[in-house]
């Protein structure tokens, strides 16, 4: 019994780490600029994909591929912003991005199941299969793999934003734009630049899912909701509450998992996810971004 | 609000019958295929029109109208196969009834805590329900979500046809049910909460209750279609009614007709229904890529929705045009009818014994003040003094930790700031926080159709005044395009629309230049005549000398002085906490009164 809780909570934090790799670029993005991300599972889809055209095309290990990914990913979520859905909200309004990002996530959830079909496909390597044992706990050596580097990738992010001059660019356009403009930043860099990061780790979280778990083009919207569940459960905008929304996440997941039944980890996550709303609308770290207001 | 129908009703009615009576012979010469599209129309206008009282017009986007759609869908499944009704015609109403009612029980039921979340939390917290039920659905035996539930057949003959009508009849309910909410006090108020919610409170707007309404309607409609939707399908699973697509679907329709308006969703509805079904029919496999594209080409060449095309600086509120008297400027000779001075010992405002704290910091302690009868009372002291708070105590928006409120008999602390509103109390806020989707004249008029109980006329009441305020002329200018003085005078006409006994006026002349200071005073002194008392926090002390009949000094939360402004202002204590050395009139020696 116990052994079956410690089993639960492991599996939670290294499944957690993951999601929450995935989603904090969501709560970048929603806590810098205001926008809910609706492609946001879709580039975690892409970072998927890229990954299966890599080691396809080359046969490079999905994890030596991470970090093109990722760099590809930036470019594509600077272009993004960029071109796209920063014209869209001068043109219409903020409101406005949630229908073009909606519209993005169509047109490349169509545009893979045009190129991949729409079945599942799967990078995992063959070393996923192995496994250690750490007394009665059963670890696998991948998802190992997969923790370390999500935890790995969340601190940097953690450090550029609250070290690096560019990370203070960005937390101050986040706390007030115009403040920040006349402070000499470039605002406007700055929301591509955020939108870049967050695709980045899209892209990266998009290679460790493809390696753990089977993809299709459909199973981008899981990704974009389990990015607003963990926003919800972290607060916008930070690193650590991603890290913290996606562990509690994974670990309610497992928890429920193992010791309610199997068809409700979900739903107990969803629950937590309202909950968690009413009663502390701004995560439990309490950031409050501009979008979180 | 009765007024003569304008030729603009009048020719929207007609308009309105005829697409009526054209829908209604279609099904009759329309191919197959058309009709489908127009049933499909129908539906996602149903949808959208229903999702558009909550979202459109109080500005709560719901991300989870699945969660209604799919609960009215499996309540009228399961209805049907558990409970047996031979007619099928009563099979179907009964279901669709049982289907509607539990989506606004749910409604009702999550309402109360979901929508005191704002912006996006409330739309990620009803996609959070709607995510629950689905999987609810699926994982409870219940519902056999996961198998799916299968619905007799109501009709033998052309199914397509009948379920036309039925679509029919639920989207000319929605729209009327819409139009009804749009032009009655709800309606109004809803728009104000969209607008600013802590304003529209202010000026007396129930918006608890109204924002529940909103919502209980919303899913009222939404679970009748989702019921109806069942039982064209034949089946319900978890996976036909319970999808996120469905409910984003409903707001992309919404945002590309437009916003807050009636036909907006409809349009929505239609120009996707066509460009998915007839102009991108026969591409199955791009046919979901190019919708994509499409959202996005329309949100840069439509960027606020179709509607927004025919939209010019109309009255967004006002159902009728009434025509504007000619611009004419009111002078202080020509103000309203002013009723002789009522200024009596009765006070209109009591404070006893009132403290307030902020963790350690007391903002307010202690302070006992009474406000006369239709006086001009100004509380003056040093920034961080605890005029705001003050204000903000008495007018709802913090609870004091103790001391006691009193407005003329009754105890007003820990009443919600709308009723407060409705016994008479007005606010001017000290950053004005006008409407800005709004005209002069609607953001007016939401103080006139609230505020203090009674009969009234909410049209005379606007017009009244704007006019006191010397806005008249500029009635049809959006809010946002007026300037900080003239937001001043709109904040100002607002307040007084709500009709109060006591208006609570926070620093009225901060950061106005001299000559709209005046005007300014010129106004306050005659809402005076009105017979309403005034209290008034101000820096700027010519201001508080010329026109106060006492004067309130606040420092560090403490009351340290009060009296006629002549004896405050020579007051030592006065003068070492605040203002530095005793007061002087400037060269202006004649009082303004």
């Amino acid at each position: 019994m116990l052994d079956r809780l410690f089993q639960a909570l492991v599996d939670g934090v290294l499944q957690g780490s993951v999601l929450s790799l995935a989603a904090v670029g969501f709560s970048l993005i929603f806590g810098v600029l205001g926008v809910i991300n609706l492609s946001h599972g879709v580039l975690i889809i892409l970072g998927a994909y890229l990954a299966l055209v890599a080691l396809r095309t080359i046969g490079l290990d999905p994890l030596l591929a991470l970090p093109l990914i990722a760099a590809i990913c930036f470019g594509v979520g600077y272009l993004y912003q960029r071109f796209l859905i920063s014209p869209a909200i001068r043109r219409a309004s903020l409101l406005s991005s949630l229908l073009v990002t909606y519209g993005v996530a169509l047109i490349l959830q169509n545009l893979f199941t045009l190129v991949f079909s729409a079945d599942n496909q799967s990078v995992r390597p063959d070393y996923a299969n192995s496994f250690d044992r750490f007394g009665g706990i059963t670890v696998n050596r991948l998802q190992l793999i997969a923790f370390a580097i999500s935890c790995v990738l969340i601190a940097i992010l953690a450090w550029v934003l609250r070290r690096l001059p560019i990370g203070r660019s960005i937390r101050a356009t986040a706390e007030h734009e115009l403040a920040a403009r006349l402070c000499g930043v470039d605002t406007d860099q700055i929301y591509a630049i955020s939108f870049g990061l967050s695709a980045a780790f899209a892209g990266a979280a998009g290679v460790l899912i493809g390696m753990l778990f089977p993809f299709a083009p459909s199973s981008q919207e899981d990704w974009t909701i389990f990015g607003f569940v963990v926003v919800v459960l972290g607060g916008a905008g930070s690193a650590a509450g991603a890290l913290l929304g996606g562990l509690l996440l994974g670990i309610i997941s497992a928890l429920t998992g193992a010791f309610v039944g199997p068809a409700y980890p979900n739903a107990v996550a969803f629950l937590v996810l309202v909950l968690m709303l009413l009663l502390r609308p701004h995560g439990l770290l309490g950031s409050a971004f501009h979008g979180s207001r | 609000m009765k007024r003569p129908l304008s030729r603009r009703a009048v020719r929207t009615g007609i308009a309105g019958a005829a697409v009526l009576g054209a829908l209604a012979v279609l099904p009759l010469i329309a191919s197959p295929f058309a009709l489908r599209v127009a049933q499909t129309i129908l539906f996602g206008a149903a949808l959208a029109i229903a999702w558009n009282i909550l979202g459109g017009f109080a500005g709560y986007w719901s991300f989870g109208s699945a969660a209604f759609l799919g609960l009215g869908a499996f309540t009228a499944a399961l209805m049907q196969e558990h409970v047996q009704i031979a007619d099928p015609a009563l099979r179907l109403a009964v279901a669709l009834a049982m289907g509607g009612i539990a989506a606004s029980l749910l409604a009702a039921i999550i309402g109360y805590p979901i929508l005191r979340l704002r912006g996006a939390y409330f739309s990620i917290a009803m996609l959070g329900v709607s995510l629950i039920l689905a999987e609810l659905s699926s994982g409870l035996d219940v519902f056999e979500g996961a198998v799916g539930v299968t619905i007799d057949p109501v009709t033998a003959a052309a199914p397509e046809r009948f379920f036309f009508y039925v679509f029919l009849a639920l989207a000319v309910i929605a729209l009327s049910i819409a139009a009804a909410v749009r032009y009655s006090r709800l309606g109004y108020g809803l728009i104000a909460i969209r607008e600013d919610e802590d304003t529209a409170r202010m000026l007396g707007v129930p918006t608890e209750r109204y924002k529940l309404v909103g919502f209980i309607v919303s899913a009222l409609l939404i679970g009748l279609a989702g019921a109806a939707y069942a039982f064209n399908l034949g089946y319900v699973t978890t996976s036909s009614v319970f999808r996120s697509q469905l409910s984003f679907d409903v707001v992309v329709y919404a945002l590309l007709g437009g916003m807050g308006t009636l036909a907006g969703p409809v349009l929505g509805a239609a120009i996707m229904a066509v460009l998915n079904q007839v102009v991108l029919g026969g591409l199955l496999q791009i046919h979901m890529l190019m919708t994509g594209i499409i959202i996005i080409a329309l949100v840069f060449l439509l960027p606020s929705g179709l509607m927004g095309l025919m939209r010019g600086h109309r009255r967004i509120l006002t159902v009728v045009g009434t025509p504007m008297p000619e611009e004419r400027a009111v002078t202080a000779a020509e103000q309203p009818p002013a009723p002789a001075c009522p200024q009596t010992d009765e006070a209109v405002l009591k404070l006893v014994g009132l403290s307030r704290q902020f963790r350690g910091l007391k903002a307010i302690d202690q302070i006992d003040l009474q406000l006369r009868s239709g006086s001009i009372s100004a509380i003056i002291g040093p920034n961080g003094a605890g005029k705001s708070t003050l204000f903000n105590l008495v007018t709802g928006y913090l609870a004091p930790n103790s001391g006691e409120i009193w407005y003329q008999r009754t105890r007003i602390d820990g009443l919600p700031t709308h009723r407060l509103s409705r016994a008479g109390i007005a606010r001017v806020f000290q950053i004005a926080r006008p409407f800005h989707g709004l005209s002069v004249y609607d953001n007016v008029l939401v103080g006139a159709l609230f505020g203090r109980d009674g009969s009234r006329d909410p049209h005379q009441l606007t017009m009244d005044a704007l006019a006191l305020a010397r806005l008249s002329a500029l009635a049809d200018q959006p809010a946002a395009s007026l300037p900080v003085g003239h937001l001043r005078r709109l904040e100002l006409a607002r307040a007084l629309a709500t009709r109060p006994r006591l208006v609570l006026a926070d620093e009225p002349c901060a950061g106005l230049n001299p000559t709209e200071t005046r005007e300014m005073m010129d106004m306050i002194q005659a809402v005076r005549r009105t017979g309403t008392t005034v209290f008034l926090a101000e820096h700027d002390m010519q201001a508080v000398m010329r026109m106060s009949d006492v004067v309130f000094v606040v420092a560090a939360g403490r009351l340290i002085a009060q009296g006629p402004p002549l004896d405050v202002a020579h007051d030592p204590a006065v003068i070492e906490a605040y203002l530095g050395k005793p007061f002087e009139l400037g060269s202006v020696s004649e009082p303004v009164r």
